[in-house]
């Protein structure tokens, strides 16, 4: 018997005033999960995990818990078991990191005695062990990425929701909490839902992921099924000692089976549905050349090619592609 | 419970965090009622500037500007009229007083006072005290005037004693020497008669016709008879003479009864005057101005309304202030989708904010206690606290619907000065609520900040129960409840709003 989904969305449909956000979205995403979902801006992230969390209310469709309606009202017990950080932090800057927790703890019905047993943990967790008693608004923003993260699990959710959890964090600071959301996932068997526009960490952590568009979920799955599903089209990544492509693209142009050539940081960026072949034609060329390779690799695409694909195609004919098979 | 002290705690610790916050809901009514006590703990006037001019000052002008001058008044001669009433409109004099030109008591114009009737919460003050100054001088003549007048009729009282006295005298005098008239007369009347038995013997004689020493002897008898009766009848003929003597004086007898009466008269009506007092005379009816409450500063008489006051800015502007930065705050949004309720929240909220204000006026007694000389009596305690609580917790759940109603912090609190002001304008703190049309004024009445000061008043100056503050205490409860009840709902709307924005 399949596990019942964590979280399922079913027919939701979100106006504001005149303009429909969300239209007809369906969703299931399935416990120990972490789940993306990545979209453009506005294009409706915020809105779902707002109806998620009960902070708006849909015109249409029900949101279910763990089989639990929660569509109009979410009842305490479900929100004892969710935890949510917005694009922003939510905490209070004037707070010590220590007393936020007490503070959050508190609120989520946590005794004093459970909120002392929890804070060392949770607080070691996030690598804040050492600045519980430091004022909020002097922690580094890294830290208080990370404060706000554990703010959001100090009463042990099941289900952890992130809104653009590396906004605005330099890629050091980046990896730093999305290691630590992979760590939430696994230590604390945390369901972990998360937007984001950046599809890069998204497919460095999400098992799985779905594209939001249009006001519809155009695809959901994990990273390689929808690689699968959506690019016929293989990656080929080269790089020469000289560096220099012009001709080796301007040959590439020419061939039918190439689909797009772009040149990046010193590499050559290939992509064509018969890559071995062009791959061929490839090293023919650079022979002709006189040039001398330095790495080459074939991938499946990436998740960015996915999805800038996706959004080229047309929706309709990819969804009724989608129940046909 | 749990929830709800943590909360208030936290909000505490977030004021007292922001050290300006902190450095006005701790030092902010300390200094407050330190300056009020000291500006106000007393009960009179300080450097009043009195311009005056007179074309002649006189001896009674300048006994007034002296009398004047003597307390809290300073007087300052001008040179014209003219830059006396100026002085007024530049601020520089409070009045101008123009005194007749050589003033005496005989003076028909009487002095002029110029005032500026916009300065309307001094001006009746100094008209009052000057009135009074000029009263106490007015006074002094009369008192003099009189006293010389009595002083004349005591004088003339004594001197009628002493010529009715005289009078009666001479009457008697008189009366005497009438008497002696008539008794002469009488006895002339009786002479004359026996003059008959003088005749008749002597004719007898005759009768007799002695010859001889006999006949000589009846003979000089004969001619001293007739001597006799001749210087008799002569003084017969003058007691005609003697009656008019005794008819005049029977009138002069009555003149001086006349004046006698008179003199009685005037000292009867002299007599009649009951009231011989020069104070009496003066003031006939006298006018004592007796205090309701035992004799008091102005700071005594402030003090309710500061109380209030400090209710007012503190609950308005503390608690829009902290809704506010609770909902400009980050930490916002996790507060809304804990599982907590918005009442708890709300109660939250206000119980912070009471801490606060209570804490402002705990301070303000602390501070009346060592740096006053006013004392508040244990056994109001119970009722005061009760008032405080009440109107403190209506400007705060007033705050908290100004907080919840408005987005920025600039707005809120500009909201929560202009409800502020309304509330001080249209109570009797500025101008007395008496100044306003009746149907304003019923409306005014039902003002909180009214309602509290009066409640206070009643408690601090006439130590009332509660039983005699019952209309104020149950108009205040029902606005509690309303209040209580409207920022509920606004916060349920303003997350609503907030989820929109």
């Amino acid at each position: 018997m399949a596990q019942q989904p964590i979280i399922q969305f079913f027919n939701i449909t979100k106006i504001f005033g005149k303009n429909v956000v969300l239209d007809n979205l369906n969703l299931d995403i399935s416990c120990g999960e972490i789940f993306g979902i990545i979209g453009r801006s506005g294009s409706g992230k915020t809105t779902l995990l707002s109806a998620l969390i009960g902070f708006i209310k849909p015109e249409k469709g029900k949101i279910f818990f763990q089989g639990q309606n929660i569509t109009n009202n979410i009842p305490d017990s479900v929100k004892q078991q969710i935890g949510f950080t917005a694009q922003e932090g939510s905490y209070y800057p004037r707070l010590t990191v220590r007393e936020n927790l007490e503070y959050f703890g508190t609120l989520y019905n946590l005794s004093s005695s459970e909120i002392e047993n929890k804070i060392p943990g949770i607080l070691k967790l996030v690598n804040l062990d050492n600045d519980e008693n430091k004022i909020s608004s002097e922690l580094s923003s890294g830290m208080q990425k990370r404060l706000d993260i554990a703010c959001a699990i100090i009463h042990d959710p099941k289900l952890l929701i992130l809104d653009e959890p590396t906004e605005d964090l330099d890629p050091v600071l980046r990896k730093e909490v999305l290691n630590l959301l992979r760590k939430i996932n696994k230590e604390k068997n945390v369901t972990i839902i998360m937007t984001s526009h950046l599809l890069e960490e998204i497919e460095q952590i999400c098992t799985h992921l779905a594209i939001l568009h249009n006001k519809e979920i155009l695809i959901e799955g994990t990273l390689n099924e929808l690689k699968d599903y959506y690019s016929n089209n293989q990656e080929i990544i080269l790089e020469t000692y000289s560096g220099k492509y012009s001709a080796l693209i301007k040959s590439l142009k020419q061939r039918k089976e190439v689909n797009k050539v772009i040149e990046s940081d010193g590499k050559l960026l290939v992509y064509s549905p018969e890559a071995e072949n062009v791959l061929r034609f490839i090293m023919k060329e650079l022979e002709s050349q006189d040039e001398k390779v330095l790495d080459l690799d074939m991938n499946k695409p990436s998740l960015s090619e996915v999805f800038e694909s996706l959004i080229k195609e047309n929706v309709q004919v990819n969804r009724d592609n989608k129940k046909e098979s | 419970m749990y929830k709800l002290i943590e909360i208030i705690k936290k909000n505490l610790k977030l004021l007292l965090r922001s050290k300006s916050s902190a450095l006005i809901v701790l030092l902010g009514p300390l200094f407050l009622i330190l300056l009020i006590s000291m500006a106000f703990n007393t009960t009179s006037l300080y450097d009043l500037k009195i311009g005056a001019y007179s074309g002649a000052y006189s001896e009674l002008s300048n006994s007034i500007i002296e009398k004047l001058n003597q307390d809290e008044f300073n007087v300052i001669k001008v040179d014209s009229q003219e830059e006396c009433i100026n002085s007024i409109k530049s601020n520089d004099l409070h009045v101008c007083a123009v005194f007749p030109d050589s003033l005496n008591i005989n003076s028909e114009r009487g002095i002029e006072f110029y005032v500026d009737k916009s300065r309307i919460n001094l001006v009746y003050i100094i008209i009052n005290s000057i009135s009074t100054k000029i009263s106490t001088k007015s006074t002094e003549l009369s008192t003099a005037l009189t006293s010389t007048l009595l002083n004349s009729i005591n004088t003339a009282n004594a001197e009628i004693d002493q010529a009715s006295g005289e009078v009666i005298e001479l009457s008697i005098d008189l009366k005497e020497v009438k008497s002696n008239i008539e008794n002469i007369k009488n006895t002339l009347s009786t002479s004359l008669n026996e003059t008959t038995n003088t005749t008749v013997l002597s004719n007898k004689a005759d009768e007799l016709n002695l010859t001889g020493d006999a006949g000589e002897l009846v003979s000089s008898y004969r001619s001293l008879t007739t001597s006799l009766i001749s210087k008799i009848r002569d003084a017969q003929s003058s007691t005609s003479n003697l009656n008019d003597i005794s008819s005049n004086l029977e009138i002069q007898i009555q003149s001086i009864n006349e004046v006698s009466s008179s003199l009685s008269d005037v000292k009867n009506n002299f007599n009649s005057i009951e009231i011989k007092e020069v104070s009496k005379i003066v003031s006939p009816i006298s006018t004592e101005i007796k205090p309701i409450s035992g004799e008091s500063t102005h700071f005594d008489y402030t003090f309710p309304s500061l109380l209030i006051i400090v209710l007012l800015f503190s609950g308005l502007l503390v608690a829009s202030t902290t809704i506010i930065e609770e909902k400009a705050s980050k930490a916002f949004f996790r507060n809304f989708i804990t599982p907590t309720s918005s009442a708890l929240f709300v109660v939250g909220n206000y119980l912070s904010n009471l801490v606060v204000v209570l804490f402002q006026i705990v301070v303000i007694f602390v501070a009346l206690f060592f740096f006053s000389e006013a004392k508040v009596p244990p056994e109001i305690m119970t009722n005061l606290i009760l008032v405080v609580l009440l109107v403190g917790s209506i400007f705060i759940l007033l705050g908290m619907l100004i907080g919840y109603l408005f987005k920025s912090g600039e707005t809120a609190n500009l909201a929560a000065i202009s409800l502020a002001c309304i509330l001080l304008f249209f109570s009797n703190t500025i101008l007395p609520l008496e100044t306003l049309p009746l149907t304003i004024r019923s409306i005014a009445g039902y003002n909180p900040f009214i309602l509290g000061v009066d409640a206070l008043k009643e408690i601090l100056l006439f130590n009332a129960p509660l039983s005699e503050i019952a209309v104020q205490f149950y108009i205040l409860l029902s606005y509690l409840a309303v209040l209580i009840t409207l920022v509920y709902i606004v916060r349920l709307l303003s997350k609503r709003k907030y989820v929109e924005s």
